[in-house]
């Protein structure tokens, strides 16, 4: 008795000295729900098994969004990590509201032969985007050709990818992870770094992963989004190439909303060219209809105005 | 494991030191260098940019850097080349960053836009030039300041642009001494910027020299003082592309005011452009030019005192909507002013040659009578509240 106290006292009492100074400095709120930035995915154990696999692992879940950004023909697919027992705040029209600690994945490959989008994936990189208590950080990680994690890269990198397209036509490109800093090229409203995709309208679809229910209805049946209408009364995109959701003009607009809106909006990167494509603009100027560009530079090729109703091959869009 | 930055910075500078000492003069794998120095650079730091020609494969994008300084060996001796850009086409990018200092280094031949700033605060560029050798492939603009609140442009160059060598767009509090624009279709352009000064600058061989317009955005362009400055034969032809507003302004022309409102012009050289001197202008009056525009926005409380004119306004060709209807108006001359706008005051020499244009419908007239608008100037500071 008296040797197992002989050891035992110095570990109570340097546990209790410990406690001690820990209770001196208490950890902010800041310092404990900051996540660590990682050197690698693997890292972050957002994944079960080879990452590859994309299974997701507990309190991680995938969704879909109705129309997706192109991003040089490249599949992408998106994962939400949330910490334990936190909530998403609905909004009708703005970005939903993800909670300090909320990770977003979005994974970018190609599959060998684009008429089999299971096999055979060369992934290129993941993005994270991390709500940290000051606002949203963005970090990017590169794939190598071992293709069993990614890494975290500040600079970015070039890698050649190749791919079958579903005509059977052989292409390859080299394919470029941004660095870090271009991440605010989109993902900026007046200076703040933003997610882009995660609004209701977008997230309003069955899911990849619940083909027979609503992304949103089952994240308000978890628990996770509390303040949603009925799923009737939630906004809904359409999907751009299926006209069972949307007439031409608001598949379009869909299409132009995710694809050029991003910058092209009112507190986007590209606001100075008043030229606004957001889902949300309804001022026929601002959207382009006969309206001169501005800073458009070369891009403008000569032509005279944004959009010409009817036109597709006189304006510059 | 947990990502140490302080552990990136000394491999870098390492790697940095390296490098350097073992390319000095090529400079082919300087890109790969100060990227990797860029990514990891902290609050109080120098980046320093060696002499010798650089070529870069990608643009350079910082953004939310505070507090540093990237200081080359002068714009004659660290260039930093773009022509083989590989993706986008803007050479350089400060995002969101604040208190920076960029000086010593010439931006050469970006596929679009030299350097740009964005959402920025407290940006000092110094000894920067930006050019292009070939204007039918130039960029549209030298340094692009979007956005952005206390920007200083002090002893830079721009040469080359296709719209302008300099422009201010939405920002405020914005100052160019000392620096100089050549061969672009505009000098300096300050588009819907407020409360900016020009002074101690060389606009010369440009199409226009300077241009203050309101654009049609929501934000307004005033408080603007052109002081000291030499603008001297910007007859440049406009190489502009057609869909630029900038195009239908012609050339000709050494300060162009388009619905700009509280605007000194003072103690500046003003000589030698074809079709006018100063030519005050707001959108309704472009729009009976044949400019389309969708801006009701007019020209307000405009200053011309003590400029030195010489030979402005002698061999109008013409050109652009602009230059056609001066010329069909014989309106060219030092300074000309489109009388619909409110409150003008010159006090200039009698030798200054004046037209006023009275574009009220359904005629236009003209009036070379300068006594009417001869006033006591404000303070300049009362001006641009800077």
């Amino acid at each position: 008795m008296r040797t197992i106290l002989k050891y035992l006292l110095p570990v109570l009492g340097s546990a209790a000295l410990l406690c001690m100074l820990n209770a001196a400095k208490p950890l902010t709120p800041a310092q404990y729900m900051r996540v660590a930035a990682h050197q690698n995915i693997s890292d972050y154990g957002l994944f079960e098994g080879m990452i590859r696999n994309m299974k997701p692992a507990k309190g991680v879940f995938r969704y879909d969004v109705n129309t997706a950004l192109f991003s040089d023909y490249a599949y992408k697919a998106r994962f939400i990590k949330l910490p334990d027992g936190a909530k998403i705040a609905y909004d009708p029209a703005q970005l939903l509201e993800l909670p300090v600690g909320a990770i977003i994945v979005k994974h970018f490959y190609y599959p060998a032969d684009f008429n089999k989008p299971a096999e055979k994936l060369h992934f290129t990189e993941t993005r994270l985007l991390i709500r940290q208590p000051e606002g949203w950080e963005a970090l990017t990680y590169a794939w190598d050709e071992s293709q069993v994690d990614a890494t975290l890269t500040n600079m970015g990198s070039t890698m050649p990818v190749e791919w079958v397209d579903a005509q059977g036509y052989k292409h390859g490109m080299k394919y470029q992870v941004p660095p870090r800093a271009m991440c605010k090229g989109c993902h900026d409203r007046q200076g703040k770094m933003v997610p882009v995709g995660i609004t209701a309208r977008q997230l309003n679809r069955m899911g990849a992963e619940t083909p027979a229910q609503n992304q949103l209805v089952a994240l308000q049946k978890s628990g996770i989004i509390t303040d949603m209408p009925h799923i009737s009364q939630v906004p809904r995109l359409p999907v751009w190439d299926d006209p069972t959701t949307g007439d031409l003009d608001t598949r379009a607009r869909a299409w132009l909303d995710v694809n050029c809106g991003t910058c092209h909006n009112p507190e986007g990167t590209a606001n100075i060219s008043a030229f606004y494509l957001d889902i949300q603009q309804t001022d026929p100027n601002m959207l382009g209809l006969y309206k001169r560009p501005l800073f458009a530079g070369r891009a403008a090729a000569d032509l005279t105005y944004d959009i010409v109703p009817g036109r597709p091959d006189s304006p510059i869009l | 494991m947990m990502f140490r930055p302080l552990s990136h910075v000394y491999l870098s500078f390492v790697l940095f030191c390296f490098t350097y000492t073992a390319t000095r003069g090529q400079n082919a794998v300087f890109e790969q260098v100060f990227s990797a120095r860029l990514s990891t650079v902290a609050t109080g730091q120098t980046l320093t940019i060696p002499p010798g020609v650089s070529p870069f494969k990608q643009g350079v994008w910082i953004d939310g850097a505070k507090g540093i300084t990237i200081t080359g060996a002068g714009m004659g001796s660290s260039i930093l080349d773009f022509s083989a850009l590989q993706s986008g086409g803007q050479a350089w990018q400060f995002s969101t960053c604040s208190h920076v200092i960029l000086e010593g280094l010439t931006i050469r031949n970006a596929p679009a836009d030299g350097l740009r700033l964005q959402n920025c605060e407290n940006i000092t560029l110094r000894d920067v030039r930006i050019e292009w050798a070939d204007r039918t492939t130039s960029g549209s603009y030298g340094v692009f300041a979007i956005n952005s609140k206390g920007v200083v442009v002090e002893g830079c160059e721009a040469s080359g642009a296709a719209h302008s060598g300099f422009v201010a767009v939405r920002c405020e509090n914005v100052i160019f001494s000392n620096s100089k624009a050549m061969k672009s279709v505009i000098g300096i352009a300050i588009e819907n910027a407020i409360r900016v000064r020009i002074q101690g600058c060389t606009l010369e061989n440009n199409s226009i020299g300077i241009a203050l317009v309101h654009l049609p955005m929501p934000a307004p362009c005033q408080n603007i003082a052109i002081m000291g400055n030499t603008i001297r034969k910007n007859n440049f032809r406009n190489f502009s592309p057609e869909s630029d507003f900038a195009n239908g302004y012609g050339d000709g022309i050494g300060v162009l005011c388009i619905s700009a409102d509280s605007v000194i012009i003072s103690q500046n050289t003003i000589e030698g452009h074809n079709t006018a001197g100063i030519f005050f202008a707001s959108h309704p009056s472009l729009a009976r030019m044949g400019l389309k525009t969708s801006d009701k926005t007019m020209t307000s409380r405009l200053f011309c005192v003590d400029n030195g004119y010489d030979r402005n306004g002698k061999n109008p060709d013409g050109q652009g909507a602009m230059g056609i209807f001066l010329k069909s108006h014989d309106a060219a001359g030092d300074i000309v002013y489109d009388s619909t706008s409110p409150t003008m005051c010159i006090r200039e020499s009698p030798t200054c040659v004046f037209s006023a244009l009275s574009m009220q419908q359904p005629g236009i007239f003209l009036s070379h009578d300068m006594a009417s608008f001869v006033c006591a100037p404000m303070p300049v500071n009362n001006i641009i509240k800077q």
